[in-house]
């Protein structure tokens, strides 16, 4: 669907990518992560084309047409939308540059979010979903989400999960994610890739990398582990190993345990801080 | 985009003519406290040009001030359309409103003096486009197309000089329009080509970042105008004093 080829960008005098390569297929639901300051929501804007490279260059399939931000919804970690437009003003708006004919606005109905009132005056969980009803009314064939979802609350998330999980169902959509709370996403994620120092430090398909990431609990050091990131405890010591293979089982004395995405991300995003 | 545009500069253009209220209270003024019979005619054109002035300018630099404003930089820069779309949708509305109030100015006869016409009016709209990028807040902008405008007076006038002074051709020579159109041609090439070289790369990085353009094409330019305005500005004025 997209394959970023040598990018390169700074923000002023930090560089935050420089000859960055990363391919995404289409209906592929990537997840990008790593610790604050990396670069994920850089990336995406530079995706979304809200940000131009430095160098190199964002290519994208031929479906996505001679202007890909026409097939690309994008929700930054901050909504952005003219906060001084009423509701109405802003769907009729979004309405006439992507000339959507039919706005369905069930699911800002659901969320009572009147027409009359201006943008600024909505919680940003209704701003968000506002977004999220602006984006889905174009048909996106790709989607961007910066690390929005944990920023609003429990309702309004499952009502955003809802549609995204029709979504997917129904259309091919490519999905990429930001995020650092995984666990409402987990099940509909693909792929995870961590970024450390501007370039790519993991990138597994999800079901392999679980395979991969274990936590041994146990007194002792394991001899010869590749001990990603370790966490004491008075009585015991959890090591997170990567990548962990089988035979480590044989040499292992403690107790093996599967994680789940997010202490697989936090043993990585943890690791750094070391 | 251009129906959300023309909105955005009427209610500028409503903000702007409400300086008009200066009339009915300069009269009221006078009236009661100076007596000074002052005509509506006296007061009404210095008004009107004010606020035409005020409202090209104002036009010119905030051209981008709803997305500042609403912080929607990101939604627009988001949205399929070209950046000159964008630029040509924000230019157009503020173009024809203030051709409409130059056409009301010409038809009331308000632009009577050589200073302030239709077209240096337009200059200064144009200027103010071109600076919009280069400054963070309205105010900034509005005082950078001051001095700017200030500059382009004095040159022409320094020009007009040289060209009678040193006999390169007579006030009355069609030539003399050079005099007139020269410093525009000196002053606006520079401004647009930063404002195009700017706006090709746009994005969302802040604006100081993006602005390089003006250091190094305007700045210089507009230097050099000034030093230019320096040399002469002894012999000019000590000429003014002579034919005065």
């Amino acid at each position: 669907m997209l394959n970023v080829k040598n990018l390169s960008f700074n923000y002023g005098k930090t560089r935050i990518f420089k000859g960055f390569n990363l391919d995404i297929a289409e209906k592929e639901v990537t997840l990008i992560t790593g610790i604050n300051g990396v670069g994920k929501s850089t990336l995406l804007r530079l995706m979304a084309g809200v940000l131009q490279p430095a160098a190199g260059e964002i290519r994208f399939h031929e479906k996505m047409g001679d202007d890909p931000r026409q097939h690309i919804g994008f929700i930054s970690d901050t909504p952005s939308l003219y906060e001084s437009m009423t509701v109405g003003s802003a769907i009729d708006f979004h309405k006439s540059v992507y000339k959507i004919a039919k706005f369905d606005d069930s699911l800002l109905k659901r969320t009572k979010v009147d027409h009359l009132r201006k943008v600024k005056e909505l919680s940003l969980g209704q701003r968000v979903i506002l977004h999220l009803n602006l984006i889905l009314s174009a048909n996106p064939k790709l989607l961007l989400i910066d690390e929005v979802i944990h920023s609003i609350d429990v309702y309004l998330r499952g009502i955003f999960l809802k549609e995204l999980i029709k979504l997917l169902s129904e259309k091919e959509v490519t999905v990429v994610f930001v995020n650092l709370n995984f666990r409402d996403i987990e099940n509909i994620v693909d792929r995870v890739i961590l970024l450390k120092n501007g370039e790519i430090a993991v990138d597994e398909e999800i079901e392999a990398l679980k395979s991969k990431v274990k936590k041994i609990t146990s007194a002792a050091r394991p001899e010869g582990l590749p001990v990603l990131f370790e966490v004491d405890f008075s009585q015991h010591t959890e090591f997170f190993v990567y990548p962990f293979k089988e035979e480590y089982s044989r040499q292992i004395e403690g107790e093996l345990v599967d994680l789940d995405l997010t202490a697989i991300v936090n043993a990585f995003i943890g690791g750094e801080y070391v | 985009m251009l129906k959300k545009e023309f909105m955005d500069t009427f209610k500028t253009l409503v903000q702007c003519l409400l300086l008009l209220i200066i009339l009915p209270m300069a009269m009221l003024l006078d009236w009661h406290v100076f007596h000074s019979r002052w005509e509506v005619s006296g007061i009404w054109q210095p008004v009107f040009t004010a606020v035409v002035i005020i409202f090209a300018a104002y036009a010119g630099v905030s051209i981008f001030q709803s997305e500042k404003k609403d912080r929607a930089f990101e939604y627009l820069l988001s949205l399929p359309v070209s950046i000159w779309k964008i630029a040509a949708s924000k230019i157009f509305p503020r173009l024809v409103l203030l051709l409409m109030l130059i056409i009301a100015g010409r038809v009331f006869s308000v632009f009577n003096n050589i200073v302030v016409d239709g077209w240096s009016i337009v200059i200064l709209f144009f200027i103010a486009v071109f600076v919009s990028l280069a400054v963070e807040s309205v105010i900034n902008g509005m005082i950078g197309v001051l001095l700017l405008n200030i500059i382009l007076y004095y040159t022409s006038l320094v020009i007009s000089y040289i060209t009678m002074e040193y006999g390169l051709f007579g006030s009355t020579s069609p030539l003399f329009l050079f005099s007139h159109v020269l410093p525009v041609v000196l002053l606006l090439i520079p401004l647009a080509a930063a404002f195009v070289i700017t706006m090709k790369k746009f994005d969302l990085k802040p604006l100081k970042w993006q602005a390089k353009p003006y250091l190094v094409i305007v700045l210089p330019t507009v230097l050099i105008l000034v030093s230019f305005i320096l040399v002469f500005l002894k012999k000019y004025l000590v000429w003014i004093r002579e034919i005065g």
